[in-house]
C-alpha cells in the first residue's frame, strides 16, 4: 500500500471537514509476502490490522472485512480500490486502484478546498517496523515444493479450537476440480501473527488424509524431512499429493489431520498440536496469488531455486515477461487475466491465448503465447 | 526520471507500451486508477468489523456525511 502517505495526508486535512475516512482490511492479495500468512478467523484480521497500523504509519481507522469476504466481494473485488460515498449513498467515485492525487481533486469538487494542504513529507516519517517482528527465527532453510503448474488455490476450512497456530494453503492442478484426479500442493505454514515456530528438536509435523472408501491419495499420510540447520524455524512444510477421486460422490472434503510440535518465540511453551483442515475442490478466489521472491510465483522441484523467476524461459530483451504483463493488467490480481481485464490487442487475441477455454489466461499461457514470438 | 516503458508489439500483432514505475503505475492508463463499473451505484448494505471488533454496517455509519473508503492489505 504505497499510497497510504498521499491518503493520510487528505485525511488530516479533510476529516475536519466532514468526510469519514476507512481503510478496509481485506484478505491478502500476496500471502506469504513478508511471511504473513492469510488469516482464518476475525481475530487474526483485526491483529493484521493493528500490525498494519504501526507498520504503514496510518492514523485512518480500518476496517476489517468479514471472514466471507463480504466487503470486498460487494465492492468490486480489487485488491486497492477507492470508493467516495455521498451524503446520500451513492458511489460518486469508485476506481479500482487508490490515487491520492486524483482523491484530493474528487474532494475539492464535492466538498471544496481543503483549509490547510498537507503534503506527504509533512508527515512525520517514521521508519516502517520489520516484516513479522521474528527476525530472529531463521526462515529459507527448508527447500520449497514446486506448486503444479496452472493450479490454483482450493477453499480450505481450519478446524478445532483456537488459536490455530498452522494454517494450510492447498492448491491443485485445475484438472482436480474438472476430473477430481490430479496433483495437490499442500502448503503447510505456521502463522507470524501467533508468535510461534516450529521446534526443530521435537518429531517432525507429519499430516495424515482420511481417505474415503474409493478414493485414492498416493501417499496418504507423510512426514516432514528433519531440519538439522537450526533448532527453530518458520519455513513451510510442503508436500504433493496425488489423488483420484473420480468414484468418490461430488463435493465430499478431503479432510487433514496435522500433528506437530510448535514453541512460543517469547520461549514460554513448547508443546504438541494437532489440528484438522477440511479441502473442497472448490477454487478459493480470495486466496490470493503467492509470489515468491526471485522465484516467480512457485518454489523448487526436489529443492533447488529455480521457479519461474530470473532465468526462467522468458521474453527477449526489452520485452515484457509474463509477469510484467500480468502485474499491469491483472487488476483483481488472482493471478490471471480475465475477459474484462484484458484490453487492447489482448483482447482481440484473447481466444487464442486461452488455450484451455476455461475463460482466462493464465500466466502459463502467457508465456506459452510470447515464446510464439 | 524517466520511465522505464516495455512494449508488446510481436505478441499481439500491435504496439501497446506501458510504464512500469511504481509512481506511474495507478494513475495512468485503461489499467489501475480506472473507474469501475460501482461508480454512481448505491451503497450496499454489507458490514465488516472495527478495529475492536464491532460490527460496522457502512452504509449506516456513512449516513448523511461524505465517505473515502480504500481497501488494502499488509501484502
Amino acid at each position: 500500500m504505497n499510497n497510504v502517505p498521499g491518503l493520510e495526508a487528505i485525511y488530516r486535512d479533510y476529516k475536519s471537514k466532514g468526510v469519514d475516512f476507512y481503510f478496509i482490511y481485506k484478505s491478502l492479495a500476496h500471502p506469504e509476502r513478508d511471511g504473513l500468512v492469510q488469516p482464518v478467523t476475525i481475530d487474526e484480521r483485526l491483529a493484521h490490522i493493528k500490525k498494519a497500523k504501526v507498520q504503514l504509519s496510518t492514523t485512518i481507522p480500518w476496517i476489517a472485512d468479514s471472514m466471507s469476504n463480504e466487503l470486498k466481494n460487494a465492492l468490486g473485488n480489487r485488491n486497492n480500490s477507492e470508493i467516495v460515498v455521498s451524503p446520500d449513498g451513492t458511489m460518486v467515485v469508485a476506481r479500482d486502484w487508490s490515487d491520492p492525487s486524483a482523491l484530493r481533486l474528487d474532494l475539492e469538487r464535492l466538498v471544496g478546498k481543503a483549509e490547510t494542504l498537507t503534503e506527504v513529507t509533512d508527515l512525520k516519517a517514521q521508519a516502517p517496523a520489520a516484516g513479522d517482528g521474528h527476525a530472529a527465527i531463521p526462515r529459507g532453510i527448508v527447500p520449497r515444493v514446486e506448486r503444479p503448474d496452472s493450479s490454483e488455490p482450493l477453499i480450505v476450512t481450519t478446524k478445532g479450537d483456537e488459536p490455530f497456530y498452522l494454517k494450510l494453503r492447498a492448491e491443485a492442478e485445475k484438472s482436480v476440480a474438472r476430473e477430481s484426479k490430479g496433483t495437490l500442493h499442500l502448503s503447510f505454514q505456521l502463522d507470524p501473527i501467533h508468535e510461534v515456530h516450529w521446534n526443530n528438536l521435537a518429531p517432525p509435523m507429519r499430516y495424515s488424509i482420511a481417505v474415503p472408501e474409493g478414493a485414492i491419495f498416493t501417499p496418504s499420510s507423510g512426514e516432514a524431512a528433519k531440519v538439522s540447520a537450526a533448532k527453530a524455524d518458520m519455513d513451510p512444510r510442503e508436500f504433493l499429493v496425488e489423488l483420484d477421486l473420480s468414484t468418490v460422490e461430488a463435493g465430499t472434503p478431503i479432510i487433514i489431520s496435522v500433528d506437530y510440535f510448535a514453541c512460543d518465540d517469547a520461549d514460554r511453551w513448547c508443546k504438541p498440536v494437532t489440528q484438522t483442515f477440511e479441502i473442497s475442490l472448490e477454487t478459493d478466489r480470495d486466496a490470493g496469488r503467492v509470489q515468491i521472491p526471485g522465484g516467480g510465483r512457485g518454489g523448487t522441484k526436489g529443492g533447488g531455486m529455480k521457479g519461474r523467476g530470473k532465468g526462467s524461459a522468458g521474453p527477449g530483451r526489452g520485452m515484457p515477461s509474463a509477469e510484467n504483463i500480468l502485474s499491469r493488467f491483472d487488476t483483481n490480481e488472482d493471478g490471471a487475466l480475465s475477459r474484462e481485464e484484458a484490453t487492447g490487442p489482448m483482447a482481440q487475441r484473447f481466444d487464442q491465448m486461452d488455450t484451455n477455454r476455461d475463460g482466462s489466461v493464465s500466466i502459463e499461457e502467457l508465456e506459452a503465447r510470447l515464446a510464439r514470438r | 526520471m524517466t520511465a522505464l516503458k516495455f512494449c508488446l508489439l510481436a505478441a499481439f500483432g500491435v504496439s501497446i507500451c506501458f510504464p512500469l514505475s511504481a509512481q506511474e503505475r495507478g494513475s495512468k492508463g485503461k489499467g489501475k486508477g480506472s473507474p469501475m463499473t460501482l461508480q454512481g451505484e448505491p451503497l450496499p448494505d454489507v458490514s465488516g468489523f472495527d478495529e475492536e471488533g464491532n460490527a460496522f454496517p457502512l452504509r449506516q455509519k456513512l449516513k448523511g456525511r461524505h465517505g473515502v473508503i480504500v481497501f488494502g492489505c499488509l501484502t
